[in-house]
């Protein structure tokens, strides 16, 4: 210790031991909780959202990935203090009611799910290459889920499913476009 | 399941400013400060570090500042991507945060983390030392500047003392051509075997200033100036081309490398040139 004696209080009123994330559009009250904990954590363990997973936990992987504010983060590597006021999306926000989406699908269609353990993270990385670039390349397509471990597919097939969903995207949008 | 750190032997502390951050830093001698989380937190879970006292720098006024001459110490890697000015007044840097893990990482990861977590391998070290930057550091009495290549001390080890924090580097306008070549195992979200950045101004046809720099090749990331003086003031053309490979040269001889999982010293020692002369001549127009 340093000759400091009083421990300054720099955790502020709304960081306290209950406090609020906002996870998939809705405001989700964390109770009693310490704000060291990871996001992944806080999600499996005290949120009952265990779509994110739980696989390395040293940000190697990818298969917790999740949105925060927009960017594409792991949630092993993200305290839960940094999510506050951050707006939250897991794999369960992409189709809430049970439909799948696109991209779920197209996986499905596709083959690309093996063991499947990797596939949440794959499919919030792959939604959010879509949205920002439509139509990748391949080499974006790597670039995009070069975060994202697969130990059993050898990745031909997940590659595959997301040249599909950006195909069909591009030809629903061509339809829509008709007169 | 269980959480990364545990509550009961872990303080969280979230300042809101440089001087609170440098007051809870100097709470504990066991005190880390965290920003994007991506190494201390795996750190932490491998148990490689044990911090009494974690200081969250994420809320910490006008750390994430990017302007033309200074990068803050929160600035993560993707700001540094969609910067049009870093692209073009530090492509070496942009090259290196390219490769710096996958888009999970590079969301999160910072300059400043980077910098401190100390790794001779550290991606935006090398880029860095050939542009020139300077650290500042905000300590308990006053702010101090140190030449980056100055900034480390050993694997992991920084300058930095009790409660001092890296708040920013500042770059002069530097002209020329930079470049990062690196050897890794595996194209993405690897580290590097051996890294190496390099700079050329050219006036006049010919090297107005050189800087060479090398990763994983030494207990910190490291300048190479004999390097460097053999291509100041050389014409480009024949002669640049010889220059290169007497820089390359003695950027092997500069080399103190260890074997470790991901090469043997022999091998680093060995690339080293390799690595210094292709940045070399990505950086001849």
């Amino acid at each position: 210790m340093t000759d400091h004696d009083a421990t300054p209080d720099l955790t502020g009123p709304d960081l306290s031991e209950s406090y609020a994330l906002s996870i998939n559009g809705r405001d989700r009250e964390v109770a009693d909780a310490w704000l060291g904990e990871s996001l992944l954590y806080v999600l499996r363990e005290r949120l009952g959202l265990p779509g994110s997973k739980n696989a390395c936990e040293q940000g190697e992987c990818g298969s917790c990935s999740v949105m925060m504010d927009g960017l594409l983060v792991n949630s092993c590597c993200v305290l839960a203090a940094d999510a506050v006021d951050a707006d939250v999306r897991t794999v369960e926000g992409l189709a809430p009611d049970g439909t799948l989406t696109d991209v779920q699908q197209a996986f499905l269609d596709a083959g690309a799910v093996q063991c499947g353990f990797c596939i949440p993270g794959l499919i919030v990385s792959v939604h959010d290459l879509l949205d920002r670039a439509p139509q990748p390349d391949e080499l974006e397509v790597r670039e995009a889920i070069s975060g994202n471990l697969c130990r059993c597919t050898g990745y031909g097939r997940i590659l595959q499913a997301v040249q599909d969903v950006a195909a069909a995207r591009t030809a629903a949008d061509a339809q829509e476009d008709r007169p | 399941m269980s959480s990364v750190m545990d509550p009961t032997k872990v303080t969280y502390l979230r300042p809101t400013s440089v001087a609170e951050a440098v007051d809870a830093l100097r709470t504990s001698d066991g005190a880390r400060p965290i920003a994007g989380g991506t190494d201390l937190m795996v750190q932490v879970r491998l148990g490689r570090r044990r911090p009494d006292t974690v200081v969250d720098l994420s809320a910490v006024d006008g750390l994430a500042e990017l302007s033309e001459e200074r990068i803050g110490a929160g600035v993560t890697m993707r700001r540094l991507l969609a910067s049009e000015h870093a692209a073009a007044a530090w492509p070496a840097l942009v090259e290196a945060a390219r490769l710096l893990g996958g888009r999970q990482i590079q969301a999160m990861a910072t300059v400043g983390g980077n910098l401190c977590n100390a790794s001779p391998a550290a991606e935006s070290a090398t880029p860095l030392l050939v542009h020139d930057a300077t650290a500042r550091i905000a300590g308990p009495d006053c702010v101090r500047a140190v030449p980056l290549e100055e900034f480390w001390s050993g694997p992991g080890q920084t300058v930095l003392g009790p409660g001092e924090l890296l708040i920013a580097v500042t770059l002069p306008a530097t002209a020329g051509r930079s470049a990062y070549r690196r050897i890794e195992l595996r194209r993405s979200v690897d580290i590097a075997v051996v890294s190496a950045a390099a700079r050329l101004e050219i006036v006049d046809g010919a090297v107005a200033q050189a800087r060479v720099a090398i990763g994983a090749a030494a207990p910190t990331p490291r300048r190479v100036v004999a390097a460097e003086q053999v291509l100041e003031g050389v014409a480009v053309g024949p002669d640049l081309e010889r220059a290169i490979n007497q820089a390359a040269v003695l950027a092997g001889d500069a080399c103190v490398p260890i074997d470790d999982t991901r090469a043997t010293a022999r091998y680093r020692t060995a690339m080293i040139p390799v690595l210094v002369s292709r940045a070399l001549a990505a950086c001849v127009p």
